[in-house]
């Protein structure tokens, strides 16, 4: 099992049962930390121990996500290593109850979805058991402030508008329960914290208590950034903080295009896209806590059938627009700087934008703000293009698509219909309309911003890879270009071909055989050699001259001049073209045939240029294997290109046979038939 | 919160072929071919999934169940297999409770890949699907009793065929967009292989026919296959749709690189 590890917590030395080729030691109060920043107000609460264990096995889980990576990406083993298995030993205050199979069971089952690693647990005593106030802010003994509502407060929009919609609208007394990564971080918080504060203030709501809690830990253990089970620690504290308070309810705040998480790319498979608060792991963190709390315990989130516009727009109306600039989504947390706190890349960046914007709330999120533009800004290859071109693709789709469609293409519905309050059937048409609300939200943004900036998209003023550009075709006229909610199906354009073709396109060749399906073979040695053979069939060439016909000029051949200079096989056809040379003269020489004696001489003389010119110096050295060296690899070069031919088109491959095609030290193409070939 | 991880293509020169292939303007069946050729190792370690061959044999459950006299018996038939409905299930309750029924089976993640997750994503589009259309379209609301009927017609030569096909194709065609997605992006933008993002989306388009064009194959071998192995075996176990599984797939994957028929439906 390569991605297999043994996660040794607390005073645990060995795996139990268990064996694991690696394991991991993690204590708390050593490699990590768990801590409130703020102790200023307790809560005078008596916990049970068992919610104790439960914020350990959620730290040791949360520490050990971000320790084991995930092996690659899935490419080369189809993702079988993005699984782990993790085998925890943990000593817990509450044995018999940890390992209730019930219990058990709900914890495996809810951690196994979230973060989709296979978990086994083995819980023994804990011989030396911290008290609960060295993580919480608890006391035994004062006054508690009454709080009706925990909610989680991760400082992104989502999460602000539920306090936006707790505090201000509903002036409700709550606990926010934050969980801080980073000191960066932290400082937005609190100026956030304090916004709310003095909102609260000014509409006469009772003043939100905040529950800051942190994690530290050695920066080895900071390996894997995907975090899966970030939530499960976020939430298992809550819990606890509820629980100070009496409460049987936390309240999760997330838009639900974000908790549901519908793949916007085909790469994005399973977990690959988080699960945070997948309705399954709401359900599965309210199963455990209820065992934990041995009562029923609730775990709602009051924006499910919301789009991220929305919330913003809630915000907003609610008067707290000032209040969004401040709130961070961004999880490319060290690109960011006082200036620049959102990338502008990541899913989270891209996703935000888009919902400001469809909002009407630019101006309270200024653009200067991302390190990439959400529309104008050019966006490097790889992850940022991509997110983008996913995101306005699947939105441009799912605008168009019937329900019958969308739920044939959208399986991981499947996995959520059952989870929600309400039937599967009532269920399955919320989810529709909220993506097909978000998909128009999208779409109406990129449609504003084509049509604010069409005077710079038709003059290519905006960079070539930003939004704007990669949505329009500016070889049409703009007035042309349909809105993206339209439906387009262009065709890429056909060359016209003829039966037999061999000829360049762009950077490779396009290959035709009797008329078949044309394909197309990237450039090689092999190809180009091919190409002039067909150039004169029937004619014997010397795989010396091939080799100095595409040494000489390898653009013609479209094999570019990489690493050219160093190339042994071009100074080595160079040598023996000149071997071959000195052989010419030495016979005309014999035969007294001045003419030709002239040609080779300004040949030799070319020759000896170039190689100078080329850095090879002059005149060559007589190399007794060059022309054999030659010879095999032209001889190697076309049977590989033919190879590769024989992946697209068998019958063109079996046509590059020997009668019909003959390497050695002449090399020659003789069809049985003559060809017209287009080259 | 809501975090979604891309990833990129490798650097090999398998990998680098299907990249310049697609950047020099190759057609949707060449990529086709190379992406096969390039995933062809990670494919076949992947073949033995546990979640892909629970899907596959959970199909096979779905029409056979519906061929009971009455509700009862349908669900009770449904139950057995593991798909847990309730006594009145709707369309979207069966396509939920079918994918819970492989999440419960294969719990804890214990030997998944990607492939079998990709399976079990096809294979509730395809359900959804099929169900939709037989039900006049409308996947809510639906009576049981149209539920069983349209499920019950899924179990004939034909019909079986036309589902097994459906599933096949978007399986296969979810594989070789869970790698090319990785690269296409790249090649949009003025002077590259696709000038628009609605150039790319048409190319998709491309490659999803021709995987349905491909999976033609399948249709033809999967319609005797059901019929036949349960009369002769009084059911179908889970080994027979491992089986049958592997032949389709090693058949629509032959089929894709032969170059599919291009006048199929």
């Amino acid at each position: 099992m390569p991605n297999e590890r043994a996660i040794l917590c607390g005073s645990a030395t060995s795996g139990g049962s268990r064996q694991a080729a690696k394991s991991l030691q993690l204590r708390i109060g050593n490699e990590v930390h768990l801590k409130s920043d703020d102790l200023s107000r307790p809560v005078t609460a008596d916990i049970p121990s068992v919610f104790a264990d439960l914020i350990e096995i959620a730290t040791y889980v949360y520490v050990a996500d971000q320790a084991v990576t995930r092996g690659g990406d899935g490419v080369e083993n189809v993702g079988a290593d993005w699984r782990r298995r993790l085998l925890f030993t943990v000593p817990v205050r509450n044995v018999k109850f940890w390992r209730n199979p019930e219990v058990m069971e709900a914890l495996v089952e809810t951690l196994s979805f979230l973060s989709e690693d296979e978990y086994h647990f083995e819980f023994v005593e804990l011989l030396k058991p911290r008290q609960m106030q060295q993580y919480l802010p608890f006391s035994k003994t004062g006054k508690t402030q009454a709080v009706q509502e925990v909610i989680l407060f991760s400082g992104g929009l989502d999460s602000l508008g539920g306090a936006v919609q707790e505090v201000i609208l509903d002036k409700r007394p709550v606990a926010l329960v934050n969980h801080r990564p980073t000191e960066k971080m932290s400082r937005r918080y609190r100026h956030l914290q304090e916004m709310l504060s003095s909102k609260a203030r000014d509409v006469n709501a009772p003043q939100p208590v905040h529950v800051p809690v942190r994690i530290n830990k050695e920066k080895r253990l900071s390996r894997e950034y995907t975090q899966r089970s970030r939530s499960f620690l976020y939430a298992s504290i809550a819990a606890t903080i509820a629980q100070a308070y009496d409460l049987s309810r936390i309240r999760f705040y997330e838009n639900g295009v974000v908790s549901l998480n519908l793949p916007v790319s085909p790469q994005v498979v399973g977990a690959k896209a988080t699960r945070t608060t997948h309705p399954r792991v709401i359900n599965g963190f309210s199963r455990i806590f209820s065992l934990v709390a041995d009562r029923t315990f609730a775990i709602e989130n009051p924006f499910v059938w919301k789009t991220k516009p929305e919330v913003v727009k809630q915000i907003v109306d609610a008067g707290c627009g000032e209040f969004i600039k401040y709130a961070t989504s961004c999880t490319h947390t060290w690109e960011l700087t006082k200036l620049t706190t959102h990338c502008g890349t990541c899913s989270q960046c891209i996703d935000r934008r888009f919902a400001v914007l469809a909002a009407g709330a630019a101006a309270m999120d200024p653009a200067e703000a991302y390190g990439v533009d959400l529309l104008v800004h050019p966006r490097a290859e790889g992850e940022s293009r991509t997110m983008i071109a996913a995101y306005v693709e699947t939105a441009s789709n799912v605008t168009k698509q019937s329900a019958v469609e969308f739920f044939s293409r959208y399986g991981e519905v499947g996995r959520v219909v059952r989870h929600l309050n309400g039937s599967a059937d009532v269920s399955a048409m919320q989810i529709y309309d909220l993506y097909q609300r978000h998909s128009k939200q999208v779409v109406k943004v990129v449609d504003e911003g084509i049509a604010a900036h069409a005077s710079e998209i038709r003059s290519r003023l905006l960079p070539d890879s930003c939004l704007l550009r990669l949505v329009c075709d500016t070889a049409i006229p703009l007035s042309m270009t349909l809105p993206t909610s339209e439906p387009v199906t262009p065709q890429e354009p056909q060359l016209a071909l003829k039966k037999f073709v061999f000829r360049k396109k762009g950077q490779a060749w396009v290959v035709r055989h009797s008329g078949k399906q044309d394909f197309i073979l990237l450039p090689s040695k092999g190809a180009a050699y091919l190409h002039l053979l067909l150039s004169s069939p029937r004619q014997p060439v010397s795989a010396v001259n091939l080799a100095f016909q595409v040494a000489r000029v390898p653009h013609q051949f479209i094999l570019g001049d990489a690493g050219e200079r160093s190339d042994k096989e071009a100074q080595a056809a160079y040598r023996a073209r000149y071997q071959e040379l000195q052989e010419e003269m030495t016979q005309a020489e014999k035969d007294n045939d001045e003419a030709t004696q002239n040609r080779v001489r300004s040949e030799m003389n070319d020759l000896a240029d170039e190689l100078k010119d080329r850095g090879w110096g002059g005149r060559p050295k007589k190399e007794h294997n060059d022309r054999d060296r030659v010879r095999k690899s032209v001889g190697i070069a076309i049977r590989r290109a033919v190879k590769q031919i024989a992946e697209y088109d068998k019958e063109l491959a079996e046509h590059f046979q020997s009668p019909r095609l003959r390497c050695g030290n002449s090399p020659i193409y003789e069809p049985d038939s003559d060809i017209d070939w287009d080259l | 919160m809501g975090h979604t991880r891309l990833g990129d293509l490798p650097r090999t020169r398998r990998w680098g072929e299907v990249v310049g292939l697609l950047a020099n303007g190759a057609a949707a069946e060449q990529i086709a071919n190379a992406t096969l050729n390039a995933a062809e190792r990670g494919l076949h370690l992947a073949a033995d999934d546990k979640a892909l061959v629970e899907t596959v044999w959970l199909l096979t459950q779905l029409p056979l169940a519906a061929r009971a006299k009455d509700i009862k018996g349908f669900v009770g038939a449904l139950r057995q297999a593991g798909v847990q409905v309730s006594d009145q299930p709707g369309v979207m309750e069966v396509v939920g409770a079918f994918s819970d029924a492989i999440d419960a089976r294969i719990s804890n993640n214990g030997g998944r890949t990607d492939l079998g997750e990709m399976a079990q994503m096809a294979a509730s589009e395809t359900i959804a699907k099929a169900l939709g259309e037989r039900t006049s379209g409308s996947l809510f609301g639906t009576h049981t009793e149209d539920v069983q009927k349209a499920l019950a017609a899924l179990g004939t030569n034909k019909q079986f065929g036309e589902f097994s096909r459906q599933f096949f194709s978007r399986i296969t065609n979810r594989c070789i967009n869970y790698f090319l997605s990785r690269a296409v992006a790249n090649h949009v933008g003025e002077g590259k292989r696709f000038t628009t993002l609605a150039q790319q989306g048409a190319f998709n388009q491309a490659l999803e026919v021709h995987c349905r064009q491909a999976s033609k194959i399948v249709e033809v071998f999967s319609g005797g296959w059901l019929s036949k192995t349960n009369f002769e075996k009084g059911g179908i176990s889970r080994d027979d749709a491992r089986g049958f599984a592997h032949v389709a797939m090693r058949k629509l994957v032959d089929e894709l690189k032969a170059g599919a028929r291009p006048n199929a439906k």
